[in-house]
């Protein structure tokens, strides 16, 4: 049973993935080409220097990806079940609807998990060879919010999708735009040290929001008829 | 479980909306309220305060004289010897003291502290200048140090600690007693200043060091402390006149410098500053420092001469922020706001500012009542909704929002 899921999903999700996956390294690969380039042909002390004392961010160029791997994710998971309302079978499906619901977004949370944990695999690899820890840390404490925009986006773009009035999508799109902006803002690099945590809890907590689509799309559907 | 998610997108609606409308309402409805310049002049022996306020700017002495703006300049002719000058007003000497303007120039600077100075992320390595390199301008080192367990250059270049260097450096901090880690260190990190002065560092033990690069030598100097001082903040500055190093702020907000050459603390008369909250503006010249300390709701200046004696103080106050019309009026509409982002910190951290008194009470229950008549328009049961209710009490219209956005029992 699970795993009839779990492959339906991945049918669904397969080429978003690889898609974003891809995107991620190819600019990953283009940051760590310019770190080369300012280490190399610049001098090595003014690069570590503009990092280290005036804050340039070398991964700026990564900030939005994990944003767009989760909305992306979550079009790919959720809009075949809206325009067709396949939906609705799932729940005629022999679990509990609750249950199903959240193995689903638990499998694509999971696959997107993984993307993300690749994009950081990829940038501490390839950062260890050009900075020392201390700057890897750094760099990891200011790029994280950004990863776990990407998660809040993910869950709360499939609650918008499920949600069947229109009037009350906009009125989540708008009160999930002012939540996810949270980890966009614009600041010096280890700004976001002593809050990391709150915004990982934040994060994780916004998975639950599926079932609350869920239970609306369901009450919905026996509203329409 | 449905419950638990809805009640998750309430909190979210919440904290989006107690971001988002107060800094609307800010945005409208924020006023304005210049702090006084306050200077002391040494011609009338007095202080001159230039306050703008609503009928143009007031310009008058402690004692309560009123001038105009030609008027100040010629009471502060250390401030505004160019325009003096320019005008051939410049007296020629000042209690004594010829008016020369090289002399008035390298005596004038200023400095000022707000909490954010403390509340901001340090360099997680810092580059250790050469000091007497027998060139006219500084040029940054080819490696950055950390300084935990020991001290460690680490090359840029090759992103390899350079071993001989760490060696000689650690065993001359060893050697003058420094115990690692270190606590604090302040500097200034950039090559953009007059000369170099290296770094100071409380170690573990609390005690304080002065580390520089000297021809490539280590320099390090123990500068000795009251034994019950607690350092908390060291901010160096870059003198031209060579009088003193930094700042130092102690846990108990006292205030000294760091005397150049002899290392001496010398204190500085703030009594009553709070590194949380207040700020400082110091202004040097020639004869002495103009001090303020400036709190929420007084400013409280203190002159001294040359030698830190205080020769006169100057207090004013003004209405505290929640008896102004802005902040009274936010007070009745919103019990409280969040920001991520304050002028007093450079962390993004969650700031719940709460409205002064209760007076936004009033409208919380309005929004209870207006929920409560909705829930009975609809004929629905009213315990059921006691939760959202609580919520609404307590957040007010956020609350309110919130609950509407994400509604419970939409379908019946």
């Amino acid at each position: 049973m699970y795993r009839s899921i779990f492959y339906k999903e991945w049918l669904k999700i397969r080429w978003a993935l690889a898609l974003f996956l891809l995107l991620g390294l190819i600019v990953l690969g283009n940051i760590f080409l310019n770190v080369r380039y300012g280490v190399r042909f610049m001098d090595a002390h003014d690069y570590w220097y503009r990092i280290i004392i005036q804050g340039a961010n070398y991964a700026a160029s990564l900030k939005y990806i994990p944003l767009l791997a989760g909305l992306g994710l979550a079009i790919a998971q959720y809009f075949p079940e809206i325009v067709s309302q396949r939906i609705k079978l799932t729940f005629h499906l022999p679990i509990r609807e609750n249950k199903v619901l959240l193995i689903q977004h638990g499998f694509g949370l999971v696959c997107l998990l993984a993307v993300f944990a690749t994009y950081l695999l990829v940038f501490i690899i390839g950062s260890a060879v050009y900075f020392p820890p201390e700057i890897i840390h750094m760099m990891l404490t200011t790029i994280l919010p950004w990863f776990l925009g990407g998660l809040a986006a993910y869950s709360l773009a499939a609650l918008i999708m499920l949600e069947p009035l229109w009037l009350y999508r906009v009125l989540y799109a708008v009160i999930a735009y002012g939540f996810v902006t949270q980890f966009y803002i614009r600041v010096v690099p280890l700004a976001y040290t002593k809050v990391l945590w709150v915004f990982a809890l934040m994060a994780v907590i916004t998975v639950i929001v599926i079932l609350f689509s869920g239970y609306r799309f369901r009450k919905g559907e026996m509203h329409h008829g | 479980m449905v419950k638990i998610s809805r009640f998750v997108l309430v909190i979210i609606g919440v904290i989006v909306t107690a971001m988002a409308i107060p800094d609307l309402y800010w945005t409208i409805f924020q006023e304005s309220r210049p702090v006084p310049n306050v200077m002391f002049s040494h011609v009338i022996d007095d202080f001159i305060i230039v306050q703008p306020g609503e009928d143009g700017v007031i310009r008058k002495d402690a004692s309560g004289n009123t001038y105009t703006s030609e008027e100040v300049e010629q009471k502060l002719p250390l401030m505004f010897f160019r325009q003096l000058a320019a005008d051939g007003t410049m007296p020629d000497s000042l209690k004594g003291v010829p008016m020369d303007h090289a002399t008035i120039s390298t005596h004038r600077g200023s400095y000022s502290y707000i909490p954010r100075n403390i509340n901001t992320p340090e360099p997680v390595l810092l580059p250790l200048i050469e000091a007497e390199s027998g060139r006219v301008g500084l040029s940054l080192p080819e490696d950055f140090f950390r300084l935990k367990n020991r001290i460690e250059f680490i090359v840029a270049e090759t992103n390899e600690v350079d071993k001989e260097k760490s060696r000689i450096f650690n065993d001359a901090l060893l050697e003058k007693g420094f115990s690692f880690p270190a606590q604090l260190i302040a500097g200034i990190p950039t090559v953009m200043k007059s000369k170099d002065e290296g770094y100071f560092i409380k170690d573990d033990e609390g005690d304080l060091y002065h580390l520089k690069k000297i021809r490539g030598e280590p320099y390090v100097a123990r500068i000795d402390i009251p034994e019950d001082m607690d350092i908390v903040f060291i901010e160096s500055v870059d003198m031209r006149t060579e009088e003193f190093y930094a700042y130092l702020y102690t846990e108990d907000n006292e205030v000294y410098v760091i005397l150049d050459e002899v290392y001496y603390l010398q204190k500085l008369p703030v009594e009553g500053f709070d590194r949380n909250r207040d700020r400082l503006r110091i202004r040097h010249d020639l004869f002495g420092k103009t001090i303020s300390v400036i709190g929420e709701d007084f400013m409280k200046v203190i002159r001294i001469d040359d030698v830190y004696e205080v020769i006169d103080t100057y207090e004013t106050t003004w209405e505290p922020r929640h008896e102004r019309p802005d902040h009274r009026m936010f007070a009745r509409l919103f019990p409280f706001e969040i920001r991520l982002e304050i002028p007093d910190s450079r962390y993004v951290g969650f700031f719940f500012n709460f409205a002064h008194g209760y007076s936004w009470l009033l409208l919380n229950l309005l929004f209870v009542a207006l929920a409560i008549w909705l829930i009975k328009r609809k004929g629905r049961d009213i315990r059921k909704n006691i939760p959202d209710l609580f919520v609404i009490l307590l957040a007010g219209f956020f609350g309110f929002i919130a609950t509407r956005v994400f509604p419970n029992k939409f379908y019946e």
